[in-house]
């Protein structure tokens, strides 16, 4: 069986989306909305936005369930949530707050232009351009992750996810991919 | 060692930094005085070009004044810029001193005579040729060898041999010396000087290499044959160009291998006639821009001659051709000695509107001698039509594929043989003439109507007293303010269009030569009024050219009313040599300044020299500033929010007048436009830094750095950002990580003045989203109403003309647009994403 390595499996990084740390929430949302990944003739949405510093350092990345997490009750009422949850020792629900709409949606634009920075999760692991499938599916599992940077000479040059992972595993397996 | 460097490195009152400033705001100086140059230079051309249009009168005094002071302002552009940058810019001297040496013989209208053959066969010449033989033998080339039209044999003979002639016996001086003297005015006086120059010509024998020349070239073309004749016609280098110079050079039919040489001498000699003479002084041209190349063409014998006017030249809304014909040999119609018939073709479909068939009396014929007569025609074929139907299809078709080809309405002589043969002798341009709608007409039901009927040369009105003109020998007592009517429109009558108000021809048609002169002198003039004939000498009367009526009397109401809305330089002499003038001004063939192609040597017009030197000079100023270190500390530092160090220089202050503290708060700033634009920078301020908590992330991949493009690209800028400042005008060079952009502006009272220009260049992110983000940058600037252009991820945007306040509000955009598109190109990962920042950044932006 051929084994190939993560450079070749990879998303060169020139395609995939990735923003400066004080870009807004809101822009890391429009570029997971606006990017589209061409990967063997399949289409798909990215699902993490990559984040630099102004030194072209890999900061962290910003995946849909950080963006929920950022847009949570308590992010926007954060005393509040957590006064009545101290009070009655019950899990906040935010049906029982009363939230007017205009309260609310303004509340969600005031923490869309919060920097990006603010819900980004770390970097845990990456893998060498180098790396042959094995080691880049060993990372994946240990670390309970679906996206890897590859590193290549000290510097980011492309993010590899289960996708291509498996679609890998499955041309390995005589599997022909539907495109 | 730059001055920059001096500047920079010495102590604040170090005598040295004192002299290193002077130095500095000595080179500043030259910089500024570049700009103030560009932007007389830039208004001149400006005005003249809106001149061009036709709106405003001017006088060769101000054309000469306009380039004169554009030339003064052009070479102290590229003084200063030699000063400011050093001899590598010592080229464009020459460049200019050759486009003004080209505007001066443009003014003075003299015309540079190119090398060439003495003779060239018309198939091996085509419109690249005009320069050398002139319209007429250009466009008989271009017929026969690109359009294939079928024109008589023959060759021309060059400008070229007309210069070895006229050098050979001194002739230039000697002309010009007794031309100089003529009263146009006077035909006496006229007809003394042309006989004179005439003799002077004919008396001086031709250089032998040019005789043997044409006699080779005739001999060739004949084949020894002895009952070949030829046709000696004028081509002159200014004819049928922009002027008609319709018939005033002779030409010589039925010229045999004896009476060649001879007739070659008589045409260059008629470029001295009374006529000529007059039509080029009056058209303030100079005899020495008229060099004379001739046409020796076969012989037709025609059956049938005439003219195609492929527009009504006095009505070109009727959308249909006009074809003349009569018998015989051409002559007849173009001198107006018989009337034609005429023919009125639709464009859209061909067909026939209408046909005017004239009594045509005469005829010219050439015998078997080649000796020309004039023949009677029988009563009963005067009155037939002397065109086919089929012959008509046939003209036609050639004058569609004529007027194609040129893209512009053309005057077309034409002449079908014994045998049914037809061939075209000559095209021109046509000149139209629309007549604007009448205003309201007077009452004029209380004067006579003294004759009607005719064809309208051109419209208009006129009044004035009656001179009737046989022949040349009549001309001198016609008086200013006349209206003359003549017998028929002969070409000696255009030393008279100068003074009259009318003119009339009892007998001639549109297609004669003198009515082509008529329109571009605008004589309200009328051909073929038989009436007209019979009105009394001396009586004043009111000639309404339009509708072809005579009144007794003068009617100035009536030629208020119906006079036509002539654009009125369209044709005149000036105003081509206006547009010439600003061809070689105002192109613009140096567009980007990362282009290979701007340099020197590609700098064509005097705005290409203007672009190229401010650009330079630019250059000039930041690459002195790009020395300075990282560590280098200039006088002054901006210190505000925005951890950017701008060094700054003020160019209006004294070392002494300089705040004494080394770093200025930005409401400090001395300069309206830094002042601005620094305001807009803040409004959007500068990234906060990360949060201390995602320092440990960094730490996971330590160096992760994202790929960087290999070469300059990519490349962090170490270098300091400068500003070099007087309270009008600011040139800002601002480092921003990865790009950089420069700043130019001038923001005064004075608008026409005012300006920013903005250079955008490199970054840190691949190619592909550098160029989105320039393409982002440009979107929005476009909004703003900047001028963009773009090449790769580079961006030059300028705008001007605009108030202070404009200014100040678009510098306040710009130092906004600066932060907002800071490091965006690592952002732009695909057309969508780039398309939502656009519209993001100008929502913003709009706010």
């Amino acid at each position: 069986m051929e084994l190939k390595t993560a450079g070749e499996l990879m998303i060169p990084l020139d395609k995939y989306p990735h923003i400066p740390y004080w870009f807004s929430i809101r822009h890391a949302i429009a570029e997971l909305t606006h990017s589209q990944l061409v990967i063997d003739g399949q289409i798909s949405l990215a699902r993490a936005v990559l984040v630099f510093d102004d030194e072209y350092n890999l900061m962290g990345l910003v995946r849909r369930r950080d963006i929920m997490k950022g847009f949570e009750p308590e992010n926007f009422f954060g005393d509040q949530a957590h006064y009545s949850q101290h009070l009655f020792e019950v899990k906040h629900d935010p049906d029982l707050l009363e939230i007017s709409s205009e309260r609310l949606h303004k509340s969600i634009e005031e923490k869309a232009e919060q920097a990006v920075s603010s819900i980004m999760a770390p970097i845990e692991a990456t893998v060498d351009y180098n790396d042959h499938l094995f080691k880049i599916v060993y990372e994946m599992n240990h670390h309970q992750l679906s996206m890897l940077p590859v590193i290549k000479d000290d510097a980011v040059v492309g993010v590899i996810r289960t996708v291509e992972v498996t679609s890998q595993i499955a041309k390995n397996l005589g599997i022909k991919l539907n495109t | 060692m730059s001055i920059f460097r001096n500047l920079f490195q010495k102590k604040h009152n170090d005598k040295s930094l004192q002299s290193a400033l002077l130095q500095m705001q000595g080179k500043f100086k030259n910089f500024m005085s570049i700009l103030e140059s560009n932007n007389k230079v830039l208004k001149l051309i400006s005005d003249l070009e809106e001149k061009s249009q036709g709106d405003y009168l001017f006088d060769i005094n101000y054309l000469k004044k306009s380039v004169n002071e554009i030339k003064l302002d052009s070479t102290d552009i590229i003084d200063n810029l030699v000063m400011l940058g050093g001899n590598q810019y010592l080229p464009l001297k020459e460049i200019n001193n050759g486009i003004f040496n080209l505007l001066d013989d443009i003014l003075s209208r003299k015309t540079r005579i190119i090398r060439d053959d003495y003779c060239k066969s018309f198939n091996l010449i085509g419109n690249s040729d005009i320069p050398g033989f002139g319209g007429k033998n250009a466009r008989m080339g271009e017929l026969t060898s690109k359009l294939n039209l079928p024109v008589p044999e023959g060759f021309a003979i060059s400008a070229w041999a007309y210069k070895s002639f006229i050098d050979k016996h001194d002739l230039s001086t000697k002309i010009s010396d007794k031309i100089k003297q003529v009263d146009i005015k006077n035909f006496g006086d006229l007809k003394k000087v042309s006989q004179e120059v005439e003799e002077l010509i004919l008396n001086s024998p031709l250089p032998e290499d040019l005789s043997d020349n044409i006699m080779q070239f005739y001999n060739e073309l004949t084949s020894g044959r002895q009952d070949y004749f030829v046709s000696i016609r004028s081509s002159a280098l200014g004819e049928d160009t922009e002027l008609s110079f319709a018939g005033q050079y002779a030409s010589f039919l039925g010229v045999s291998e004896n009476e060649l040489l001879d007739s070659y001498k008589k045409v260059l000699a008629s470029k001295f006639s009374p006529n000529a003479i007059y039509y080029y002084l009056s058209h303030n041209l100079d005899e020495s821009e008229l060099a004379m190349s001739v046409g020796c063409v076969k012989m037709i014998n025609a059956r049938i001659s005439g003219v195609i006017y492929t527009h009504d030249p006095v009505k070109p809304d009727d959308n249909c051709m006009v074809v003349n014909s009569i018998y015989g040999l051409g002559q007849y119609l173009v001198d107006g000695t018989v009337t034609p018939d005429i023919v009125r073709i639709s464009r859209k479909d061909n067909s026939i509107i209408s046909t005017d068939i004239n009594p045509k009396t005469s005829r010219l014929v050439m015998k078997q001698d080649g000796v020309l007569n004039h023949e009677n025609i029988p009563k009963a074929e005067q009155d037939l039509i002397s065109i086919t139907e089929n012959e008509l299809a046939i003209l036609i078709d050639f004058a569609v594929k004529i007027e194609k080809h040129y893209g512009e309405p053309q005057d077309i002589e034409w002449v079908i043989d014994k045998h049914g043969q037809p061939f075209i002798l000559q095209t021109r341009p046509l000149r139209l003439i629309k007549a604007s709608p009448r205003k309201q007409m007077p009452d004029i039901s209380g004067f006579q109507l003294l004759a009607s009927g005719g064809t309208t040369v051109c419209p208009g009105g006129g009044y004035g007293k009656v001179k009737h003109i046989k022949s040349s020998a009549d001309l001198d007592k016609v008086s200013q303010g006349d209206v003359v009517i003549a017998r028929n429109p002969f070409p000696g009558l255009v030393t008279v269009l100068g003074k009259i108000n009318a003119l009339i021809a009892v007998i001639g048609s549109v297609a004669s030569h003198l009515a082509t002169i008529a329109r571009e002198y605008r004589i309200p003039a009328v051909v073929g009024m038989k009436e007209a004939g019979a009105i009394e000498e001396g009586t004043t009367i009111t000639v309404d050219a339009g509708t072809c009526r005579v009144y007794r009397g003068n009617l100035d109401e009536l030629v208020e009313a119906i006079q036509p809305e002539f654009d009125f330089f369209d044709g005149d002499p000036l105003f081509n040599v206006l547009k010439k003038l600003l061809r070689n001004l105002s192109p613009l063939n140096l567009i980007h300044p990362l282009n290979d192609d701007f340099i020197i040597a590609n700098c064509k017009t005097i705005h290409d020299i203007t672009r190229f030197a401010h650009q330079k000079s630019m250059d000039e100023m930041f690459k002195g500033a790009d020395m300075i270190k990282k560590d280098d500390w200039v006088g002054i530092r901006l210190k505000s929010s925005i951890p950017i160090h701008v060094e700054i220089i003020y160019i209006d202050k004294e070392l002494s007048a300089m705040p004494k503290k080394r770093v200025i708060k930005p409401e400090q700033i001395d300069c309206l436009p830094m002042k601005a634009f620094w305001d807009g920078v803040i409004q959007e301020g500068w990234p906060k830094p990360p949060p201390i908590k995602t320092k440990g992330f960094v730490s996971v991949v330590a160096n992760a750095k994202a790929k960087q493009p290999k070469g300059e690209f990519g490349k962090k800028f170490g270098k300091k950002s400068f500003a070099v400042l007087s309270k009008e005008f600011m040139i800002l060079s601002l480092k921003m990580g990865y790009h950089f952009i420069t700043y130019e502006a001038m923001c005064s009272d004075v608008i026409s003045k005012n300006y920013i220009k903005m250079q955008f260049k490199e970054g840190g992110a691949s190619v592909d989203r550098r160029i989105r983000r320039i393409k982002l940058i440009t979107k929005v600037l476009e909004y703003f109403g900047f001028d963009n252009s773009t090449k790769g991820d580079f961006l030059d945007t300028s705008v001007s003309y605009e108030s202070k306040e404009s200014i100040l509000e678009k510098l306040r955009i710009l130092g906004r647009l600066t932060m907002l598109t800071k490091q965006l190109d690592m952002a732009m990962s695909n057309d969508s994403i780039a398309d939502f920042y656009t519209q993001d950044i100008l929502r913003k932006l709009k706010q």
